[in-house]
């Protein structure tokens, strides 16, 4: 069996970090955490786990920070967390069991990074993450955000999710960050163009983030370039200013590089249905069904778009053409996956009076 | 009828058809051949009239020479096979004067097994008392009118004639007399430009034609695919799949224009994304109620057989083989699936042969 260090950095994260450690600590052997000025009660807490906690000066630069806790680490494999994220109890088990498995022929452990659950607990958004990582292959961590470890060797992916659960994001600190990076970088992954396009866009600044968005499209991805998801966003951006076809170009805009996604298939499905063009609407959810789901991709994916919200739309669209029987096949495909959506719920109720109605005729 | 120097085809067309009918009327344009003459064989009721570079003209005048309940128009290129004919007597006997309109398919090309290639609808029969007018000098239409009837039965279309730059020359008298083409025509002349190979031309109004709404749908996919093989030619791959992509802008996506985006990207030996726009075209539904244009094999035959191609390009035998089955399940007997079929087989057999002979021997 191998053993692992965990290593955080962490800033006023009082509210969640004692969750985060408890769903972790049966998990590894040493815990380590690098405070980047705390002003809350967070080392307090942390000394509770460990005391391995070290002070490191905050420079604008998240690798920096990393890279200073991995370089704590004594252990075989490094895995790192945010404070708000937690390990699930279904998922603890797998990596356990994972651990007791594991010889050093590993480089790296991929894992699933869900960012988003519905209130069932259901996976609605997710993407794939180098988690866990021999520490005598000295990797490192890159960029002053969003940073990321540049790995290489053997590699083992795995489904096993490590859970998002915060909620907020400091855009403002982010923003300046990345306008620091922008600016005094020469050479820069064009990824964050998107980042900053996207925090332009949380807060509000939509004509810079319009911009940023065009320049991060413009330029040739590789598969590290977020491409579906800029145009998702920017499409929003103009669909909010009433600019529906440009809206609709900018979706479509997103095969030319990244294979047909059930995302972006759902939202021009939904351009139809707010144009009340129901009989177009449904081809366009059928294909979102037909495409099977990618694993193990480094894109996003949006759980909810590949089955449940073409069921919800298939169903209304299906109503709406006067064919009641197949929007009820399709409502109790979606009830079936999850029933208490307000959605469904919402359909159920709708479903349970008409049926009533018509028993009134009889 | 409207005929000129129609010898090769004129009585094919008038044998498949003189039973049913109770007048043929037969309008000659100029014949300089035994046109005419092979006319007289079926019916009295011959004209001549002055070809003044207007299809819609000398229709007109046949229609006013009738004097039934109902107008059939054919192209002297035009048979009616026997399925469809025991069809259309049967419409006959029941048709009554509350229709206006009977819209029936037409069918172009037809593969090894006489299954059409390509299919769309189009107004053929007309009641006379709605004095229906032909539209247009070329690619002349009827405006619809009265109750409309779609039924399954299928004019079959062979063409034994080469393509001239009649149809070309009659555009270019009419846009030098001063008069405006019309938006429909806009999308009709860049065909005929583009058929002479005259591409800068025929590029301006592909783009005239798509950059305005409100035309047939067919005729957008139609544009956006003869508009991209010519960017592929002149400019390059990207933006002849941007042009490709526009198609999804107008309505359903369709699966002709997956199987050109597939045929791009193999041609670029970028066989992944080929495979993956040919497996979108095998998910896609064939469009039901198209009065426009639909290529049946694009939605079945090709991709896969394409498919097929590619993944054996991507050293993938046993997919290629899958594939090349499945093309054969809608074609079995077509050479390229049986060729195919052969060819896998002598490589997996020689690649057994080679594994075997490099065993150990005991």
């Amino acid at each position: 069996m191998i053993s692992i260090s965990l290593c955080m950095i962490v800033k006023d994260e009082e509210g969640v970090l004692g969750q985060c450690l408890d769903s972790a600590k049966e998990l590894v052997d040493e815990i380590i955490i690098v405070d980047t000025g705390s002003k809350d009660k967070t080392k307090e807490i942390a000394y509770r786990y460990t005391d391995m906690v070290y002070d490191f000066q905050w420079t604008d630069d998240f690798s920096a920070a990393r890279n200073y806790s991995f370089s704590k680490a004594t252990k075989d494999y490094i895995m790192w967390l945010d404070a708000d994220d937690i390990i699930l109890k279904k998922d603890l088990d797998q990596l356990k069991l994972l651990k007791k498995q594991l010889n050093l022929e590993y480089d790296v452990i991929i894992m699933k990074y869900v960012v988003q659950r519905d209130p069932n607990g259901q996976e609605t958004y997710a993407c794939y993450r180098e988690r866990l990582v021999k520490r005598s292959n000295n990797f490192k961590w890159h960029d002053p955000i969003h940073e990321h470890i540049n790995f290489y060797g053997k590699v083992l992916n795995t489904e096993i999710a490590i859970t998002h659960t915060g909620v907020t994001r400091n855009s403002k600190r982010n923003l300046s960050i990345l306008k620091k990076f922008i600016e005094n970088s020469n050479s820069f992954h064009p990824k964050y163009l998107f980042y900053y396009a996207r925090e332009n866009n949380a807060l509000g600044n939509l004509d810079e983030a319009i911009k940023y968005y065009l320049k991060f499209l413009d330029i040739e991805p590789d598969i590290y370039s977020p491409y579906s998801e800029a145009c998702i966003q920017l499409s929003q951006i103009y669909k909010a200013q009433n600019q529906d076809k440009l809206a609709l170009k900018t979706l479509i805009r997103s095969f030319e590089y990244e294979p047909v996604r059930a995302e972006i298939l759902c939202l021009i499905g939904k351009y139809y249905i707010d144009k009340k063009d129901y009989c177009t609407a449904i081809y366009w959810y059928k294909l979102a069904l037909s495409i099977p789901k990618p694993t193990l991709s480094w894109m996003f994916v949006m759980e909810e778009y590949w089955e449940f919200i073409p069921y919800i739309e298939l169903c209304h669209c299906y109503y709406h053409m006067g064919d009641i029987d197949l929007a009820l096949s399709y409502h109790k495909k979606a009830a079936q996956l999850k029933p208490k959506h307000p959605a469904v719920v919402h359909n159920q109720k709708f479903f349970n009076t008409l049926a009533k109605a018509s028993k009134c005729h009889l | 009828m409207i005929v000129r120097d129609e010898e090769g085809t004129l009585s094919r067309c008038l044998d498949s058809v003189k039973d049913i009918v109770d007048e043929i009327i037969i309008v000659d344009t100029g014949s300089v051949d035994n046109t005419k003459e092979i006319a007289k064989k079926y019916t009295s009721k011959i004209y001549d009239f002055q070809w003044i570079d207007d299809f819609s003209a000398a229709r007109n005048y046949s229609f006013s020479k009738a004097t039934k309940d109902f107008i059939l128009w054919l192209d002297a290129d035009d048979v009616i096979l026997e399925k469809d004919r025991i069809k259309l007597k049967a419409l006959k006997e029941k048709l009554d004067a509350s229709i206006g309109m009977v819209m029936m398919q037409y069918n172009l090309g037809s593969d090894i097994e006489g299954k059409p290639l390509c299919t769309y609808y189009r107004e053929r029969l007309v009641n006379r008392s709605l004095n229906f007018q032909w539209h247009d000098p070329v690619h002349e239409y009827l405006i619809p009118a009265g109750k409309i009837l779609k039924v399954d039965i299928a004019v079959t279309h062979r063409k034994e004639k080469k393509r001239t730059s009649r149809n070309l020359d009659i555009f270019e008298k009419w846009i030098k007399s001063g008069k405006e083409l019309s938006h429909r025509n806009y999308f009709y002349y860049a065909r005929e430009l583009n058929g002479q190979k005259k591409y800068l031309e025929a590029v301006k109004y592909y783009e005239k034609f798509l950059a305005q709404e409100g035309g047939l749908f067919s005729n957008y996919i139609d544009a956006c695919i003869d508009l991209s093989k010519i960017y592929a030619r002149l400019v390059g791959t990207k933006k002849a799949v941007r042009t490709l992509l526009r198609a999804f802008e107008f309505g359903v996506p369709r699966a002709e224009i997956c199987c050109e985006l597939g045929r791009l990207y193999s041609k670029e030996q970028d066989y992944e994304r080929a495979i993956a726009w040919f497996q979108v075209a095998t998910n896609l539904e064939k469009p039901k109620n198209s009065i426009g244009s639909v290529i049946h094999d694009c939605y079945d035959y090709f991709p896969y057989a394409e498919m097929s191609i590619c993944y054996f390009k991507l050293g993938n035998i046993k997919a290629a083989i899958e594939c090349n089955e499945k093309a054969a399940q809608f074609k079995p007997y077509s050479k390229v699936v049986q060729n195919n079929r052969r060819y896998f087989n002598s490589i997996l057999k020689s690649s057994k042969e080679i594994l075997n002979s490099s065993q150990p021997q005991a």
